[in-house]
C-alpha cells in the first residue's frame, strides 16, 4: 500500500511537471529577461513564441540597425537541460555567430557594423520532451 | 607450458579491453559530439518568418543617436497628425492610421501631456476594435488609461516600457479575424511615421552620408508591399491605399541602391509625407 502511494506521488510529480513546462512558462521567463534588461538599457524590439520539436528549428529576418547593440535573447520551457541554440547569418547566409551555451535560455549580443537584414535560427538542439515552448525577443541599445 | 600461453593471451585481451572506447567511463569523459545546426541560405530564405523584421520607432530614433543626429523625433512629429480620425471604413487605411498613432505614442512618452497620452491610447483602441483583434489588447490600454489618469503611471521610463511592449510584444500577437494581413500594415503605419521623421531629421541637419545606415530597408519595404498588394484584398476604391501602394513601390526602387544621395532621402520624405498627410 504504502508502496503504491510512492507511485502515485511520483507520477503526480510527473504530471504536474509536464502541465507546468508550458508557452507560458517560456514567456515568463522571457518576460522576466525583457524586464531586467530596461535597467541595463535595452528596450524591447518585439518577441514572440513559438513549439519545436528535437532538431526542429525556426528561422526569424531581422532588420538590424548599424551602431545599436543587439540582444537576442531565449527561454525554452521545461527541464534545464533541454539545449537551444541561436544561429545568427547575415544577408548572404554566412554564419556570423552562435551561441557557445548548452542550456535552455542561450543569448546572442551583435553590434552590426552597417544596417543589413540578417537571419536568426533558433533551434532545439537537445530537448527532454516530444515538444519545447520557445520564447524568443530581439532587444537593442 | 600451455597454461602459461593461456594466463598471457588472457592478460593481453584483458590489457587491451581497458584501452577501448567500450569502457563506460571513458564514454562519459568522452560524450558524443553535439549535432550542429548547418543552414545555407536558400534554407534560411525558404523558412524565414518576418514578424521580427521590422524596427521599433524608438529603435529609429537611438539609431538617429548612433548616427551622431541631435533631433529628437519626439519634437518633430506634426501637430496635425493628432487630428488623424478611425472612422475610415477602408480596413487596410484603418490598420495604417492606427499604426500612426502607435508610433507617435511611443515617440512623443517625453513631449506629450497626460491628456494627449490618453487621447491616443483611446484613438488607438477604436481603431484596433475596428479591426477586431479581441478583447485582451482592449482591457490592457483600458488599465493603462487608468493608471495614467490616477498618477499611478507617470514616470517616462515605465510609460515608455509600457508603450514599447504594448507596440513590440502585444500588437504583434494580437488577434486577427479579419486576415493576417491587419500587423503587417499595422506596423507599416509606424514604419512610415519613423521614416519620414528620420528622413526630415536628415534633411534639416545636412547629414546626407546618414542615409543609408537609417533609411534603406528593402526587405521591410517588400514586406509591406507583399501585404497591401495581397490577393483578396479589400476592393473598395481607397486613395489612400492606392497612394502607400505608390509610395511603397517609390521606396522600393530607393531602396535597391546600395547608397542613398540626398535626393533619394528627399524623395522618401516627400512621398511618406504625402501619403502620411491623406490619413
Amino acid at each position: 500500500m504504502k508502496k503504491l502511494m510512492y507511485i502515485l506521488s511520483f507520477i503526480g510529480l510527473m504530471v504536474g511537471g509536464v502541465a507546468l513546462a508550458t508557452e507560458k512558462e517560456a514567456d515568463d521567463c522571457l518576460r522576466q529577461k525583457i524586464w531586467n534588461g530596461y535597467s541595463e538599457g535595452w528596450a524591447v524590439r518585439t518577441a514572440t513564441t513559438t513549439e519545436l520539436a528535437q532538431d526542429e528549428h525556426r528561422v526569424y529576418l531581422l532588420t538590424l540597425y548599424a551602431g545599436n547593440e543587439y540582444k537576442v535573447q531565449v527561454c525554452a520551457d521545461g527541464s534545464k537541460k533541454n539545449d537551444i541554440d541561436l544561429v545568427l547569418h547575415d544577408v548572404d547566409g554566412k554564419e556570423i555567430k552562435r551561441d557557445q551555451s548548452n542550456n535552455r535560455e542561450p543569448e546572442l549580443v551583435f553590434k552590426p557594423v552597417e544596417t543589413q537584414t540578417f537571419y536568426v535560427a533558433v533551434y532545439a538542439a537537445d530537448i527532454e520532451k516530444d515538444k519545447s515552448w520557445v520564447a524568443l525577443a530581439v532587444t537593442y541599445r | 607450458m600451455s597454461t602459461f600461453r593461456l594466463l598471457s593471451v588472457l592478460l593481453l585481451v584483458a590489457c587491451s579491453g581497458g584501452e577501448t572506447s567500450d569502457n563506460p567511463e571513458k564514454k562519459e569523459d568522452n560524450p558524443p559530439a553535439k549535432k550542429t545546426l548547418q543552414l545555407d541560405l536558400n534554407d534560411l530564405k525558404g523558412k524565414a518568418e518576418k514578424v521580427m523584421l521590422v524596427p521599433s520607432p524608438s529603435e529609429m530614433q537611438k539609431s538617429l543617436k548612433k548616427a551622431k543626429l541631435s533631433s529628437n523625433l519626439s519634437q518633430m512629429v506634426p501637430k496635425e497628425r493628432k487630428s488623424i480620425a478611425m472612422n475610415v471604413e477602408n480596413k487596410d487605411n484603418l490598420a495604417v492610421r492606427t499604426g500612426v498613432i502607435l508610433a507617435d505614442l511611443v515617440l512623443t512618452v517625453e513631449s506629450s501631456t497626460k491628456e494627449e497620452k490618453i487621447e491616443r491610447l483611446e484613438k488607438l483602441q477604436a481603431g484596433l476594435k475596428k479591426l477586431e483583434t479581441g478583447d485582451d489588447i482592449q482591457l490592457t490600454i483600458d488599465e493603462m488609461k487608468s493608471k495614467i489618469k490616477t498618477g499611478d503611471l507617470h514616470n517616462n521610463d515605465d510609460l515608455l516600457q509600457e508603450f514599447e511592449e504594448l507596440s513590440g510584444i502585444m500588437v504583434p500577437e494580437l488577434e486577427q479575424e479579419a486576415g493576417e494581413w491587419i500587423v503587417p500594415l499595422i506596423q507599416a503605419g509606424s514604419w512610415l511615421e519613423g521614416a519620414n521623421l528620420v528622413s526630415t531629421a536628415i534633411i534639416n541637419e545636412k547629414k546626407f552620408d546618414a542615409a543609408s545606415n537609417l533609411l534603406r530597408q528593402p526587405d521591410v519595404v517588400a514586406y509591406f508591399l507583399s501585404y497591401v498588394e495581397r490577393k483578396g484584398r479589400d476592393k473598395a476604391p481607397d486613395k489612400t491605399v492606392e497612394k502607400l501602394i505608390e509610395v511603397l513601390k517609390t521606396l522600393q526602387t530607393i531602396s535597391a541602391k546600395n547608397k542613398l544621395s540626398e535626393e533619394d532621402v528627399k524623395s522618401i520624405q516627400k512621398s511618406t509625407g504625402e501619403v502620411l498627410s491623406m490619413l
